[in-house]
Order: C-alpha cells, then structure tokens, then sequence
C-alpha cells in the first residue's frame, strides 16, 4: 500500500464514520426530522475520487450490516431483509456517481445542485425498484408500481431535496478551501 | 441538546460463554447455513425445531431469551404486516367471513409461513451480533474473504479501514459536539426560524467539520506510515484466529441439527 | 454588575446508570476589571463550568447571575447572557468555518441582530483588540496561520463586546512565546474592562498572570481566592492533578530548613533572597 493509496483508505475510512455519523445528527424540523447520511454521503461524492467515494459508502454499509446501529431503522445483518436496504445500495453508488459528475459541475452552486439531485435520483432508482422487488418476489406481496413511488419516494424526497441544497452551499465553500490547498487532500 | 442521539455498541452482548469464545468465522459460517435451512423450510410444524434451536443456542450463549428476541424489534412492523395481507388476501378454501374481508386456510398457512420465516432470520442473524463483536466479525470476515483478495476484493483493507471507521465515530461525535457548543455560543440558532434558516444555521457546522475529518485523516495516514504500515500483505497479528477442535465440532453439529430439520420438513410434505 | 455562581451543582446523564456529578456545590464570583483562574485537572469539571458561565449549560442545582440575569431553563434572557459572556472553546481556530475574515467576524454580530451599519466597526475594534487590525478582511480565515486563527477565532467571539470573556485552555497547544503573547492579549482586554475567566490545568500560569484563582478538585471548588492565599492553602492540602511550580517547591523546601525566602514562584523574587541569604551565612 503507497501513501496515497494509505491516505485515500483513510480518507474513505473517515467518510464512513460521517455517514455513521450522520445517523446521529437529527436537524429538527417540523412533521419529519431527518438525519444526515445522505448529505455525507453525497460530500463523499464531492470530496474524494469515485473509486474511494464508493469505498467510503461500501464501508459505512458493512459496519451497519455488522451490528452498529447506524441505518435509520438500526443496523445488524438482517438489515439486508429490509425492504429498504435498496436504498444503501443506492448510497453506494450515489458516492461514485456524484463524484464523477461533480468533476465536471461543481464550479457553480448550480453545478453542485444539479450534481448532489442526481446523486439523489440514483439513490431513490435504485431503492425504488427495490423496495418494490422485495414486496413483490421475496415477500410475495405484490404492491403496485404507484405504491412503491408514493411510499418510497414521494414521501422522502422533501427533505432530502433541501438536503441538497446545503449539499451545495457546503461543497462549494469546501471547494474553495481544497483549491486554495488549505486542505490536505 | 437534543441533536444526538447517544450511540450504544449496537446489539453486541459481552458475556463469557461457549458461544462467545468461539471462532467468529465458525460462527459467521454456522449463521449461513442456519439462515439457509430457514428458507428451505416450508412446512409450518419444522418451525418448531428451529424454535427449539434458538432457545438451545440462547441458552448456550448465557443471553438473556428477551434480550435475544429484542432483536426482531425493527422487523415487528414488518411481520405483522405481511401476515395481515397474506390472510387475506390469499385465495382458497374460506374459513372466516366478514364483509369483503375473506380469510382462507391457504392464507392462514401463507401468513404463518412468511411471518415465521421472517422472525426466523431475523432472530438467527441478530444472535450473530448479539455474541460477536463488530471487530470480531471484521476479523472473521476478513479471514473469510481474504482468499478473494487476488481476484480483486480487498478483504484485509477493508476490515482495516473498517475498524479505523468504527473506532473514530465516538471522536467525530465529539468534535460535532464541540462545533456546535462553539457556534451556539457565538449565537448561532440551530433550532429556531424555518427549515431554510435552520439547514443554513449548519453550515457553520459541516464546515469546521469537514475541514478537522481531513486534517485528522492526513495525520492518521502520515502515523500509519511512520509506524511502517504498508497494508496486509506479509502482516502479522498479535491475536490470530485460531481454529479450535470446539469451533469444528460445533459448526459440524449445527450443519447436521441444519440437515436434519430440512430433511425432516422433506419428509413431511 | 457581576457574575456569580452559587452552590451550582451539574451532573451529566442524570437518571440513567452513567449518572455522574460534574460539578457540586460550586460558588465563584467575577467582577469587572478582574482576571480569574479556574484551575484543575482533566476531569475536574472545568469545561463544564465554563459552559454554565454562559447558560450553555444550565445547573441541576444553584443558580447562576449574569448582571443580574437568572439563567432559568427556557428564558428568552438567555441569549442576552450569551452576548454579555463569550466563551471561547479550546483549540478555537477549529470553529472557522467562513470565506472571508469579514464573514467570519460578522458571523456572531449577525446573529444577535447587530445593525449591519455598525457591524464594521464592530468588526474593527475586535480586531484591534487582538492586534490583527492590519488584517485584510477580504482573507480567507483559513489561509493564516496558527497563532493569527487563534486571534481571529477569539475576535470573532469579542465582536458583539461582551462584558465577560471564558477561556478554556486558551494556551493549548502554544510555544512559551505564543503562550506570553497571549497573556498579553488577554491583559490588554482587561485593561478595555472585560472581565476574564481562564480555565487551565496549568497552575503557574495562574498564579502568574490572574487576581483570583478558584481550584476545583473532582468537581468540588476547594479554594478561592489571591494567588497568595491559594498558594498557602495548596501547600497545605496538594490537590489531585496540580503540581505546584518548582520555583515555590523549592522555596517551601528552603523555609522547611530554616532559610527565610518568601513562598513564591517569582524566579527572581526567591533568588534574591538566596542571595541574601547566603550573605547572611558567609558573614
């Protein structure tokens, strides 16, 4: 392992303990607090390579799965028979995606929006279908496509667009720092 | 402060027993198979035996029965909600009707079934963390996995890094804590004004935040290397698994209790 | 005008079985014009302290007056508290989080509704105050180094000129060069009438610089009073986690033996009485 390699598994290392973090964070606002993991993960996204942005997530997913109550609903690993473990899933690939595109958007606030709502968009296409997929063959009850959007995506998606919005804001004012080389990186 | 909620180790359970000093791969393996005879099974009475099983394997662990069932908690919802639409919504032979609602034999069994199975997992999977540290089961999947290494999965940098992740949380917990005391102090408003002002109350927050994790994270690096970390390749450890005539001997009497049942639920149907 | 702390008693997760008392019985006065010292070890309950001297954290028992303001659980006069006393946490330069020194120093005028015409001169004097005056506002916070965050980071708090200012651990982490400096900055604010509370584990820094030290020991306010008084009291009693300076030890070894050097920790104060001393022997 060569230092950048060291420094980059590090790095990923403490983006899943963010993500974990972020479980842990509730901003308190009316009707629905949510918590923060999409937001850290979605900055891994913007702060590191895809490569390891998807490590990073891959990471915080297995120390779930491993016992720590990390998910929204708690963690161990029957997590995987949850219906919405797709949406871990699409944590894991939101990080590489947003990355890659964020390379090329984020020298705006706009860019960076565009870049964390698809992000977001992959995560909800990828626990969608699940979510509808365990209903519908492992749990053998079968829901409707309009069920599946309605639950698993209408009912959610409020907060985690204005989380995309301070995924933004922050981003770009940490861009700003990484390129002036005031962070390590 | 009512922004944290404070962390416990999950559902890990310390206790000195048979089942708790045995090897985390054995155990690792043995929950496999258990959760791969539970959906084998399809006859209702067999559920017994893996009942018989889990208070067997609760006992031998020294946990606690309702500590042990506890883990089935996130899944309650989930159970009792299947079942529902199994019984009635499955078509056959009614037993019971009232108003449109039909509940049938077939979907009594359908419901039973799904329901038990569920439970099942649930509660076999959760006896693996409720006897195995995160850490031990990163050792034991790491051991597991690492034949896979040449094929390009990288098993011991990922239980490394695993354990650097687990290990840090309690520390960026506090950091966050102490940002946020910091900014509250300065007359930040974290819990006043519309959703708008609060999530931009927390930049003062992430930011800070963000700035201390990559500081941290590059002096960690630079530590791992000063002290000749080079990944796993040739490394050593101070507390290898090792593989005991006890971990064999029960993995081999699970597998055959495992055959057994599913052989019986063949017979039955 | 004053602040004061009276049989103030915390305890961190009460009703749970990680119960554990932080602070018990505490009373401390700080007056205008005064620099005071809470000195303990790590454990003591100094952070938590500072915490309650600006309502951050609110006591289980006693109570606590800022010029006069009830720290009352839910009282909308706990953010005029907030203003009255800054509080600066230790390592303050990790709490910089804006683009530009402006934002940065804005940031806690802002928020107590500070009229934006008066924030830049506002933002001018905290500066001065710390000797960064020549500072360019449009600088990035985090382009600067060590010591000069340090200062912005404690401006920042000085902007919406609070009468009292808390300190925890303002010297962690700093050189004897960078620790002097910061003792003269903090003079200097004394000398604009803020009172300061220092929090430290470090005695002779203490007995230095401040007019009242209070000692905590296990979260128990043992001594309060002058440097002087404490001293007598320290060397009477030794409390876990504080070593006394070695210049006092060696002069209270020297008194023990007969020798009349006076209990102190000035350097030169004792060597001028060994000097005397030691005349008195050869003659």
């Amino acid at each position: 392992m060569d230092s950048a390699d060291r420094h980059n598994w590090v790095a990923a290392a403490l983006f899943a303990a963010l993500t974990a973090l972020g479980a842990f964070i509730r901003i308190p606002i009316p009707f629905v607090p949510f918590t923060l993991q999409f937001f850290f993960c979605s900055l891994a996204g913007f702060l590191l390579a895809p490569r390891w942005a998807f490590r990073s997530q891959l990471l915080y997913v297995a120390l779930g799965l491993a016992g720590l109550p990390v998910f929204t609903g708690g963690g161990g690993p029957a997590y995987l028979l949850q219906p919405t473990f797709g949406y871990l899933i699409g944590f894991c690939l939101c990080a590489p995606a947003t990355s890659f595109l964020a390379r090329r958007w984020k020298q705006s606030v706009v860019g960076a929006f565009s870049a964390s709502l698809a992000g977001l968009a992959v995560v909800y296409l990828v626990g969608v279908p699940w979510l509808w997929g365990v209903y519908r063959f492992w749990l053998q009850d079968p829901r409707g496509v309009l069920w599946a959007v309605t639950y698993g995506f209408l009912a959610c998606v409020g907060g985690d667009l204005l989380l995309c919005a301070l995924i933004a804001v922050v981003s770009r004012r940490l861009a700003v720092l990484l390129r002036g080389e005031v962070l390590p990186s | 402060m009512q922004f944290m909620n404070h962390m416990t180790l999950g559902q890990y359970v310390p206790a000195d027993s048979f089942v708790h000093h045995l090897d985390p791969r054995c155990k690792i393996l043995g929950t496999v198979t258990l959760l791969t005879g539970i959906f084998l099974v399809g006859d209702l009475r067999v559920f017994f035996g893996w009942a018989l099983l889990f208070a067997a394997v609760t006992t031998l662990a020294r946990v606690p029965l309702t500590m042990a069932l506890r883990s089935a908690r996130p899944v309650v919802f989930l159970v009792l909600f299947t079942a529902l639409i199994h019984v009635f919504l499955t078509k056959g032979e009614p037993i019971w009707e009232w108003g449109i609602l039909t509940v049938t034999v077939e979907g009594v069994v359908m419901a039973s079934r799904m329901a038990l199975r569920l439970l099942f997992l649930v509660l076999f999977a959760g006896f693996l963390t409720l006897t195995t540290s995160p850490m031990e089961l990163s050792d034991g999947l790491e051991r597991l996995f690492s034949p896979l290494t040449p094929l390009g999965f990288p098993a011991h940098d990922l239980a490394m890094m695993m354990t650097i992740a687990l290990r840090f949380i309690p520390t960026l917990l506090d950091e966050t804590d102490r940002i946020m005391k910091a900014q509250l102090a300065r007359g930040a408003d974290l819990d006043r004004g519309n959703i708008v002002r609060r999530l931009r109350a927390f930049v003062p927050v992430l930011v800070p935040l963000f700035v201390i994790v990559f500081q941290r994270a590059d002096d960690l690096a630079t530590a791992m290397e000063a002290r000749g970390y080079r990944g796993g390749k040739g490394r050593s450890r101070l507390n290898p698994l090792k593989w005991r005539l006890g971990d064999g001997a029960a993995l081999a009497v699970l597998v055959a209790v495992v055959a057994l049942i599913v052989l019986v639920d063949r017979g039955l149907s | 005008m004053s602040l004061i702390l009276r049989n103030v008693s915390h305890s961190y997760h009460r009703g749970t079985p990680l119960e554990t008392m932080a602070l018990r019985d505490v009373n401390l006065t700080v007056e205008p014009f005064q620099w005071v010292a809470v000195v303990g070890h790590t454990g003591s309950g100094k952070s938590t302290l500072a915490q309650h001297l600006n309502a951050l954290l609110l006591a289980d028992e006693g109570s606590v007056l800022v010029d006069g303001i009830q720290a009352v659980k839910g009282s909308k006069d706990l953010r005029e508290i907030r203003r009255r006393v800054g509080l600066v946490f230790q390592y303050p330069e990790q709490q910089l989080f804006a683009e530009t020194v402006e934002e940065e120093m804005a940031f806690g005028p802002h928020n107590w509704g500070v009229p934006s015409e008066e924030i830049p001169r506002a933002v001018d004097e905290a500066l001065a105050l710390v000797g960064l005056s020549a500072l360019p506002r449009d600088r990035s916070p985090f382009s600067l180094s060590g010591g000069q965050k340090r200062r912005l980071a404690i401006a920042s708090v000085l902007a919406v000129r609070p009468a009292y200012l808390v300190l925890d651990e303002p010297t962690a982490g700093l050189d004897s060069q960078g620790r002097r400096g910061l003792m003269t900055l903090i003079a200097g604010l004394r000398r604009e009438g803020i009172a300061v509370v220092q929090v430290t584990h470090d005695l002779e820094l203490a007995l230095a610089y401040c007019d009242k030290i209070c000692v905590l020991e296990r979260g128990r306010a043992l001594f309060w009073g002058t440097p002087q008084v404490v001293v007598e009291q320290l060397l009477d009693r030794p409390v876990q986690g504080l070593i006394l300076p070695e210049v006092l030890a060696f002069a209270r070894n020297l008194r023990e033996r007969g020798f009349d050097v006076p209990l102190s920790w000035d350097p030169e104060e004792v060597a001028r009485a060994i000097v005397r001393e030691v005349g008195k022997c050869s003659s």
